[in-house]
């Protein structure tokens, strides 16, 4: 995966929570399945940054 | 000329009041608009100016004729969807009415048109060098179009022209009261006179089901932004086989000295027409517009549960044709108002409580009477919005029976 990819896949993460955020405005009271896709979102994320930040480092 | 670096600073940053994330939207032309997770992952893809036209064939450098993304097929799977041949998408739904009032008519023919249609079509008219003749509609509360009138119209202008009107429109579920139109009795009387009929879907198609065939009607003309979770500007122009040499003709027109022609180009469309982002959002989100206008049941049974709770309140009443045929509602709220008048925030003392409970979209200063649309909204944000106006009530002494 490049860096922009990686960028993009992050971004794509982060546009799921913010429909999840839509979906469950204003009181944001999440079921159990909710919580499950933001946790696994922001997992799937942190892992993509991390290897961004890998690949960063050797430009 | 220079602009200061302090007045450009303005447009840094920029946020959108109406969050989405953090509050409900009950405003009624942009519930249908919200996009979709793929149109959002989409639109950040595809944000570059002419950013589908990587691809352009050059020998027939046309919008719908690029196949990456994949704009050809998505119109041929646009216009099957809607029941019709073909489908163009254009930049609003006004415009999709003007190109087929100006490719149909001649300077001062008619167009016979209800009279709860948006003022888009009658500037569209105009524009198309037209004039409009109205058909009524009926009293309050219900204000139900008398489509049977289509025929009476088409009898004055041919009696005062000597011709049929250039075309008929109809505005399926018009932008007031949310009433939806009998479409299948204006196209028995279409047919019967030989007039095209324009079914102006801008609230309708891509959130409940449409069929242009089934329904009987030769144009349909559509809102991308109001209705197909799509990005503005984006319309929708569809229409049946047999309008195609007149809707979709060609450039004519020649340099006297290039001798330059664009016979590839359709003329009303003057060319491509969205080559960018919202495009790219229509298409992204068309796989759950479909999917989302068989759960239109549903949407229905979520205005009428709010409908029939807001009833409850001192003074609102539901105005346009019962029960509830479409999530676009007018109400009447006498005991709101009555409140208004001894508030000093007067009208818009209602917007503050609403605002205050984070929900946005109900014009701010009516509180006598307003309109608002659940479409999409979650039965807990139904449930939610019941609750803010029950607690807004009582708060000020109203009675919630």
């Amino acid at each position: 995966m490049t860096i922009s990819e990686g960028v993009k896949e992050v971004a794509g993460e982060m546009v799921k929570l913010q429909q999840l955020l839509r979906r469950t405005s204003p009181s944001h009271k999440f079921s159990d399945d909710d919580r499950k896709l933001f946790l696994e979102a922001i997992g799937r994320a942190e892992e993509t940054l991390r290897r961004i930040a890998g690949e960063a480092s050797f430009h | 000329m220079k602009i200061s670096t302090d007045r450009l600073s303005r447009y840094k940053g920029m946020k959108r009041d109406f969050s989405e994330e953090d509050q409900i939207n009950l405003q009624p032309i942009q519930r249908g608009g919200v996009l979709t997770e793929e149109a959002r992952r989409a639109l950040l893809e595809f944000g570059d100016g002419y950013s589908v036209c990587d691809w352009c064939p050059p020998k027939t450098a046309r919008l719908d004729m690029i196949t990456d993304p994949p704009i050809q097929q998505f119109y041929l799977d646009l216009a099957e969807f809607l029941g019709m041949d073909l489908a163009r998408v254009v930049t609003r739904c006004r415009e999709a009415k003007f190109i087929a009032f100006r490719m149909l008519g001649s300077a001062g023919d008619y167009i016979v048109l209800d009279s709860t249609a948006h003022y888009s079509s009658y500037l569209a008219a105009e524009l198309a060098g037209l004039r409009v003749r109205e058909v009524p509609h009926g009293d309050p509360p219900e204000y139900k179009l008398d489509t049977s009138a289509y025929a009476t119209k088409i009898e004055e202008v041919r009696r005062e022209t000597g011709k049929l009107p250039a075309a008929l429109l109809l505005t399926h579920v018009e932008y007031l009261y949310g009433n939806v139109a009998d479409v299948k009795e204006v196209s028995r009387i279409a047919r019967d006179y030989g007039v095209p009929l324009i079914l102006n879907c801008a609230y309708s198609a891509g959130v409940m089901p449409v069929d242009g065939r089934e329904l009987g009607v030769d144009i349909i003309t559509s809102s991308g932004h109001k209705s197909w979770a799509a990005s503005a500007p984006t319309g929708i122009l569809a229409l049946q086989k047999s309008l195609e040499e007149k809707l979709l003709a060609r450039g004519k027109v020649e340099g006297d000295i290039t001798k330059r022609k664009f016979v590839q180009k359709e003329l009303g469309m003057l060319g491509c027409t969205v080559p960018g982002a919202p495009l790219v959002t229509l298409m992204a989100s068309f796989p759950e517009v479909v999917a989302r206008v068989e759960r239109w049941g549903e949407e229905l049974e979520k205005v009428r549960f709010l409908v029939s709770e807001l009833e409850k309140i001192e003074g609102t009443v539901q105005m346009g044709m019962r029960p509830k045929q479409h999530t676009l509602t007018h109400v009447e709220t006498e005991g709101f108002y009555r409140v208004s008048q001894a508030h000093k925030r007067k009208g818009f003392f209602l917007y503050d409580e609403l605002r205050e409970r984070k929900i946005v979209g109900i014009q701010a200063g009516l509180s006598r009477h307003f309109k608002f649309n659940t479409y999409g909204l979650t039965w807990d944000q139904v449930r939610y919005v019941r609750d803010a106006f029950f607690d807004i009530a009582k708060k000020y002494g109203l009675r919630v029976s």
